[in-house]
């Protein structure tokens, strides 16, 4: 079974430093120290490790360093750039390096640096050197990290950068559309597929964006946000319908994009006494009926305003649903001391 | 001048002879009892619910009909006081712009329970139509457990406003609507607009008026000609859903 070694590229400028590891390898980790890591096979280590060579920042090579560990790959890069370390080789190339720089590739508190310090600890061959057990006697789990990484070892798998999912559906249309009803057909089957998407990911949606491509270069931009979070798609088309025609679009239409807010589910546990709920997507309907009938500004909610005068308010949109979570990327691990 | 509501509990009598005056504190509900008993809705003042026989009836039309100034919105404040207070959701169909959310805020009404409905910027000849219509999509919708469609035209005093007449069939609709449900419609006007189709018919009527003369005004001797309002009593008859009672309230204004 061959195993992949990593590939850590330093450059101050990280924005440069992530484009360059992005161009070898869709998988990239970013570091806390703003070093990239990325894995790559064997055979190809070789070829990559020259071309990034050849790459120059004002006529300085960038710096890299390739080990069988991404600890070792970030030190190497950073403290001994150039460096292709073998796995034989890896506790023997760290030993003389500080202890500061090792710590700093985790998130250790600078109790642990002092301690060290404290008993004469001062690179990584002296920490290595120190027995296990007592380490772990002396310090708890934190013993255990430190005498992991002191080998050369990763604390935590590799973790790429994971971009946001966005569900968004686009169809241009080979030819324009003036007609409400052969625009809802189109919208019920990317809804189909936009709720499917959804579902997949065990998420629901809070917003609706609609985006239409009209003749002349014009954009008709909507968004409908709803009441309650679903992914119900006939819901969804009956309220992109009421939308739509309440405001129509002035030209005819050529494309079609539709975007969900994406927005974590939530498991309610009712109680087999508790009174009736509201119903969210017959809600929906209701808010998106009562707004074709009137307009958006007709109807809400009255909050007061914070200022000198008791009776001045604002109206602001009725929602039962409170609280948004955004999804972001993934989280970076270390281990907390 | 804000005004509040107090509730003053003083000795009550039997039902036919009683009168009792009540006064209504802003904020603080007396009746401890949950909001919706059985199929009931209460309105936050207990004579008034022990008149009524447990507050308004649910999933019928219930009116409250008195001219202007005569306390009917003290009376529904209170009430949906007392429902937000239970977390009951309320639609309130405002047909001419009259209601104060400051008012109603300061009258206890958690207002992010209130979805308000108004029709600022409709020609008149709309107002009432689009009224009747959203009314038929919320009594339908199930959505609200209050809905108060509020035809009090303080602010739009014209001809053409008191002169409309809501036809009987859209009462009949909303009454079939609301049928074996638990949402409570009340409905505010001058005179009786459902006629047979409401169950409860509440009237108010303004009986006496409280006048209190301030020490700046006796100081200059002109308390004859200058004096603040202090207060309301408002007289309340069941004309129709139960027997020909009546109750006072005590309105209380404060500055």
């Amino acid at each position: 079974m061959t195993r992949s070694r990593f590939i850590a590229i330093y450059n101050p400028d990280h924005q440069l430093s992530l484009n360059v590891a992005k161009s070898f390898s869709p998988q990239v980790e970013k570091n806390r120290t703003g070093a990239i890591l990325f894995p790559v096979s064997r055979r190809s280590q070789g070829q990559i490790c020259n071309r990034i060579l050849q790459i120059k920042v004002n006529k300085i090579p960038l710096k890299f360093g390739l080990a069988s560990t991404g600890t070792t790959a970030i030190l190497a890069a950073l403290l001994k750039p150039g460096s292709r370390v073998s796995e034989k080789q890896t506790s023997q190339f760290i030993r003389l390096f500080e202890i500061e720089h090792l710590l700093s590739l985790y998130l250790f508190i600078p109790k642990v640096l002092k301690t060290l310090k404290r008993w004469g600890i001062h690179n990584i061959g002296q920490l290595a050197d120190l027995p296990k057990s007592q380490l772990i006697d002396r310090m708890g789990k934190q013993g255990l990290h430190l005498h992991r990484i002191s080998q050369g070892k990763d604390l935590i798998p590799f973790q790429p950068i994971t971009e946001p999912i966005r569900f968004v559906i686009t169809e241009t249309l080979p030819w324009e559309i003036e007609d409400l009803q052969h625009l809802t057909f189109l919208f019920e089957k990317l809804l189909l597929q936009l709720c499917r998407k959804l579902e997949t990911h065990g998420l629901l949606t809070d917003q609706l964006n609609i985006k239409l491509g009209m003749r002349g270069g014009k954009y008709y931009q909507k968004s409908i946000p709803l009441a309650f979070p679903m992914r119900n798609s006939k819901v969804l088309l009956s309220l992109l319908r009421l939308k739509i025609q309440s405001t129509k679009p002035e030209s005819p239409i050529y494309r079609v994009e539709l975007e969900a807010r994406p927005l974590q589910s939530k498991i309610h546990q009712h109680s087999l006494l508790e009174s009736n709920r509201i119903h969210p997507e017959q809600f929906s309907k209701t808010l998106s009926r009562l707004w074709k009938l009137t307009s958006e500004s007709n109807m809400g909610v009255a909050v007061s305003i914070n200022t000198h005068h008791p009776d001045r308010f604002k109206q602001v949109g009725f929602s039962v649903f409170k609280g948004k979570k955004k999804l972001g990327v993934g989280k970076e691990t270390l281990p907390q001391n | 001048m804000t005004s509040s509501l107090q509730l003053i509990k003083t000795n009550s009598e039997t039902l036919n002879s009683k009168i009792e005056i009540a006064r209504l504190t802003t904020g603080s509900i007396l009746n401890t009892q949950n909001s919706i008993s059985k199929t009931y809705l209460s309105t936050g003042i207990t004579s008034l619910d022990r008149m009524l026989g447990g507050g308004l009836p649910m999933g019928t039309i219930s009116e409250l009909t008195g001219s202007l100034s005569n306390g009917k919105t003290s009376v529904l404040f209170t009430l949906l006081a007392k429902a937000t207070s239970e977390h009951l959701r309320i639609a309130y169909i405002d047909v001419f712009n009259t209601l104060d959310p400051h008012f109603a805020r300061i009258s206890g009404i958690q207002l992010k329970q209130l979805f308000w409905i108004h029709f600022r910027k409709e020609p008149l000849s709309n107002k009432l139509n689009k009224s009747l219509k959203s009314a038929n999509i919320l009594t339908r919708s199930q959505n609200f457990d209050v809905i108060v469609l509020d035809l009090e035209t303080a602010s739009v005093c014209t001809s053409e406003a008191k002169t409309q007449k809501i036809p009987f069939h859209y009462w009949f609709r909303i009454k079939k609507a609301l049928h074996q449900k638990k949402i409570a419609f009340i409905l505010l006007s001058h005179s009786s607009s459902a006629g047979s189709a409401a169950t409860v018919r509440l009237g108010l009527k303004r009986s006496s008026v409280w006048w209190k003369s301030t020490q700046a005004v006796s100081k200059l001797n002109l308390s004859n000609h200058y004096e603040l309002l202090r207060g309301f009593t408002t007289r309340v008859s069941l004309l129709k859903g139960g027997t020909h009672d009546q109750i006072k309230i005590y309105c209380h204004l404060q500055s």
